[in-house]
C-alpha cells in the first residue's frame, strides 16, 4: 500500500475490467448494426463495396495486362473483346481502369493512414500541452492558406514526381484538417470531470491522454478520415491529371483521363469510364461518411465540414 | 469597428509571414540542387553548373538563402524565369487577370445559384425542392472539375458547337469571343461549389429557423417575408459568408486544373507546368501570388463580418 492511488486503480480495474469488457463487445455489434440501418451508410457502401472488390481482385477480372501494348487495335471502341475500348496503344481501357483503382485507392488510402497519424499526434500535443499548441496551430493554418492543390503542386514539383511523394503531398494536405479536428475534441474532452478524476487518481498524464481523452475522440476522426479518403480520390485523380501524380506507364485514374483528352472527339469512352469511376467512388465515400457521421457524430451535423471534398 | 479592421490587418501580418515561410521551405525540400532539374539531360560542363549555382546563392547556407529572399520576395522581386527570360511578376502580371476572371466569375455564379436554391431547401424542408436538391448537391460535390470539364467540351463544342472548346481571348476581341470560352470553365468549376454552397446555406438557415426569436418574431405577426429576411437571413449569413470567402479560395485553387483542361493561359497554367519543367522561381511567385490573393480575400471576408454583425469584435 505504498501507492494508494495506484493500488485504487487497480482495484478499479478489477472491479470494472469484466462486465466492462463484455458490454463493449454488445455495442460493437450493435454500432455494425446501427450503421447498416443508416440509409446514406448503406448506399454508400452499396456502392464503394464493388469498386473495392474489383480493385483487389483485378486480376480475376480481366486477362489483360493494363500496360501491354497491341498496335493491332488501336481505339477501338466498346465491344465484347474490350468492354470499354482500347486507347492509343491498343491498352485494354477495362484492365487499365480496373488496375487504376487499385493505385487511386491505394494512394489516398496510405495518405489517411499517415494523415490519421500525424493528425492524432499533433492535434493531442497541440490540444493537450499547451506550449505546443501556438506553432502546430500556426503552422497547420499556415499550411491550409494555401488555395486548393496548389500546396501538393508545389510539394511534387520540389522533391519529383513518384508515388511516394504524391502520397507524401497529400498528407500534408489533408493532416492540417485533422489536426484541426483532433485538437479541438481534446480542448473540449480535456475540460470533463472524468479527465480531473483520473488525474486525482494518480494517472499519469500520459494515459491521461492515451486511454481516457483520445478514444473520445475516434468518432469525429473516423468520419473526418472518410470524408479525406473521398477527398484524396479526387486530388490524386486531379495531381494525377495534371502530369504530377503517379507516372505513366501505369494506370491511375486521373492519368488515363489525361492519355484520352487528345482523342476527346473521336474516343470519347477513354475519359468516360475512367471519370465514372471517380465519380462513384468519391460518392460512395462521400455518402458513407455523412452517414458515419449522422451515426457517430450527430452534433457535427449542421457544422461546416464538407468543404474538404470540394476541392477537386 | 474599426479597431477590429486595424486589430484584423496587425493578425494577417504573421499568418502572411509563415505562409511566405512554408513555401520557401517546401520548395526546398528538394534534395540535391534546383539547378539539376533544370539542365535534365544535356551534358553541361561542370564549371557552368558551379558559375550557375554561385549566380543563383544556392552554395550558401540556407537560412542565409532565407534573409536574402524575404525581403526581395515582400518587395515584388520574385526573381528572374530562365524559361520565360522576363522577370517572374513580369510573368505572373501577365496571366493574372486571366485566371482572376475566371475564379470571380465562379464565385459570383455560385453564390447567385447556391443562395436561392439552399434557402428555398431551407424554408420547405423534406420537401420535394429539397430532396432534389440534396440528392443533386451529393453528386456534384463528388464529381471531379477536370472531367466535368471535358464532358462539357464533348457535349457543348464537340455535338452541339455551342462554344468553343479552348483557348481564351481577351475582351478586346468582342463581348462574344470573351465570353463564349469562359463559360463551359466557369461552369465546371462552378458546380461542385454550388453544391457546397448550398448544404451549407440550408444547413445554417435551418439552425437558425430553429431558433426562439423565429417563432417570436412570428408570433408576434410579422410577414413570413420579413421573419426571413430581416431575422433569419442576417443571421444565417454569418457562417454563408465564410464560406463564400473560402469558396473564392477554392476557385483559385481549382482553376489551376480547370485552366489546364480548357488551355486557357492563366495563372493555374503558369504553376503547373513550371512545375513540370521545375522552373522555381515560376512556381515560388506564383503560388506565392495566389495565396496571397486568397489571403486577402479572406481577410476582407472578416471585415465584412461587422458589417452583417455590428457585435461582433476581436477576440
Amino acid at each position: 500500500m505504498s501507492n494508494p492511488a495506484g493500488a485504487l486503480e487497480s482495484q478499479r480495474k478489477t472491479m470494472s475490467s469484466a462486465p466492462q469488457i463484455r458490454r463493449k463487445r454488445r455495442t460493437r455489434l450493435a454500432d455494425l448494426r446501427r450503421m447498416f440501418r443508416n440509409r446514406l451508410f448503406r448506399l454508400g457502401m452499396m456502392i464503394l463495396v464493388p469498386i473495392f472488390c474489383a480493385a483487389v481482385f483485378a486480376p480475376m477480372l480481366t486477362s489483360y495486362d493494363p500496360v501491354q501494348l497491341d498496335t493491332s487495335s488501336k481505339l477501338s471502341a466498346m465491344s465484347w473483346k474490350h468492354p470499354f475500348g482500347t486507347d492509343e496503344y491498343g491498352r485494354d481501357l477495362f484492365a487499365r481502369v480496373i488496375y487504376g483503382s487499385r493505385i487511386s485507392l491505394r494512394v489516398s488510402a496510405l495518405s489517411c493512414v499517415l494523415t490519421a497519424v500525424f493528425g492524432v499526434l499533433l492535434g493531442a500535443l497541440a490540444g493537450y500541452y499547451k506550449p505546443c499548441d501556438g506553432l502546430i496551430s500556426r503552422v497547420m493554418d499556415g499550411l491550409m492558406n494555401f488555395p486548393g492543390i496548389i500546396l501538393g503542386i508545389m510539394v511534387i514539383a520540389a522533391l519529383g514526381q513518384s508515388e511516394a511523394n504524391v502520397i507524401l503531398s497529400m498528407t500534408i494536405m489533408y493532416t492540417p484538417r485533422i489536426v484541426r479536428v483532433v485538437r479541438a475534441s481534446v480542448l473540449e474532452v480535456k475540460t470533463f470531470d472524468f479527465v480531473d478524476a483520473a488525474r486525482v487518481v494518480g494517472i499519469s498524464e500520459l494515459r491521461i491522454l492515451t486511454s481516457h481523452i483520445l478514444p473520445h475522440i475516434i468518432a469525429p476522426l473516423t468520419v473526418q478520415i472518410t470524408f479525406g479518403f473521398a477527398w484524396g480520390v479526387l486530388v490524386e485523380s486531379g495531381l494525377s491529371f495534371l502530369g504530377l501524380g503517379t507516372p505513366p506507364p501505369a494506370p491511375s485514374w486521373g492519368n488515363i483521363i489525361s492519355d484520352g483528352r487528345e482523342f476527346i472527339r473521336t474516343a470519347p469512352w477513354l475519359m468516360v469510364f475512367p471519370g465514372l469511376m471517380i465519380s462513384a467512388a468519391v460518392m460512395g465515400l462521400n455518402l458513407i461518411g455523412d452517414g458515419l457521421r449522422d451515426i457517430l457524430d450527430p452534433r457535427l451535423r449542421n457544422t461546416a465540414r464538407r468543404i474538404g471534398t470540394a476541392l477537386g | 469597428m474599426w479597431t477590429y479592421v486595424v486589430r484584423r490587418l496587425i493578425a494577417f501580418v504573421p499568418t502572411a509571414f509563415i505562409a511566405i515561410t512554408l513555401i520557401f521551405i517546401l520548395t526546398r525540400l528538394a534534395p540535391g540542387n534546383p539547378v539539376w532539374a533544370l539542365i535534365g539531360d544535356q551534358s553541361v560542363p561542370a564549371e557552368k553548373i558551379d558559375e550557375v549555382v554561385k549566380e543563383l546563392g544556392l552554395d550558401r547556407p540556407i537560412w542565409l538563402q532565407y534573409v536574402t529572399w524575404l525581403p526581395k520576395a515582400l518587395t515584388g522581386d520574385l526573381g528572374y524565369s530562365l524559361f520565360y527570360r522576363k522577370p517572374v511578376l513580369e510573368v505572373i502580371l501577365d496571366r493574372f487577370p486571366i485566371t482572376l476572371t475566371i475564379a470571380g466569375f465562379s464565385t459570383i455564379l455560385t453564390i447567385l445559384l447556391a443562395l436561392p436554391i439552399g434557402i428555398l431547401s431551407a424554408i420547405r424542408q423534406n420537401s420535394i425542392t429539397d430532396n432534389l436538391s440534396m440528392v443533386f448537391s451529393t453528386v456534384w460535390i463528388s464529381l471531379p472539375s477536370f472531367w466535368l470539364g471535358f464532358l462539357f467540351i464533348i457535349v457543348f463544342s464537340v455535338f452541339l458547337r455551342w462554344f468553343p472548346s479552348s483557348g481564351y481571348r481577351e475582351l478586346s476581341f468582342g463581348a462574344w469571343p470573351w465570353f463564349s470560352r469562359l463559360v463551359l470553365p466557369v461552369l465546371a468549376l462552378s458546380l461542385a461549389h454550388i453544391a457546397l454552397l448550398v448544404r451549407m446555406t440550408r444547413s445554417s438557415m435551418l439552425e437558425v429557423l430553429g431558433n426562439e426569436y423565429i417563432v417570436a418574431a412570428r408570433a408576434k405577426g410579422l410577414t413570413e417575408v420579413k421573419v426571413l429576411y430581416k431575422h433569419a437571413l442576417r443571421n444565417a449569413f454569418i457562417s454563408i459568408i465564410t464560406v463564400i470567402g473560402l469558396i473564392f479560395a477554392l476557385s483559385l485553387g481549382g482553376s489551376v486544373i480547370i485552366e489546364s483542361v480548357f488551355a486557357i493561359p492563366g495563372l493555374g497554367q503558369l504553376v503547373t507546368t513550371a512545375a513540370l519543367r521545375r522552373d522555381y522561381p515560376i512556381i515560388e511567385g506564383g503560388i506565392l501570388y495566389l495565396t496571397f490573393i486568397s489571403l486577402a480575400v479572406n481577410l476582407l471576408v472578416d471585415v465584412s463580418y461587422t458589417l452583417i454583425n455590428p457585435k461582433i469584435t476581436y477576440e
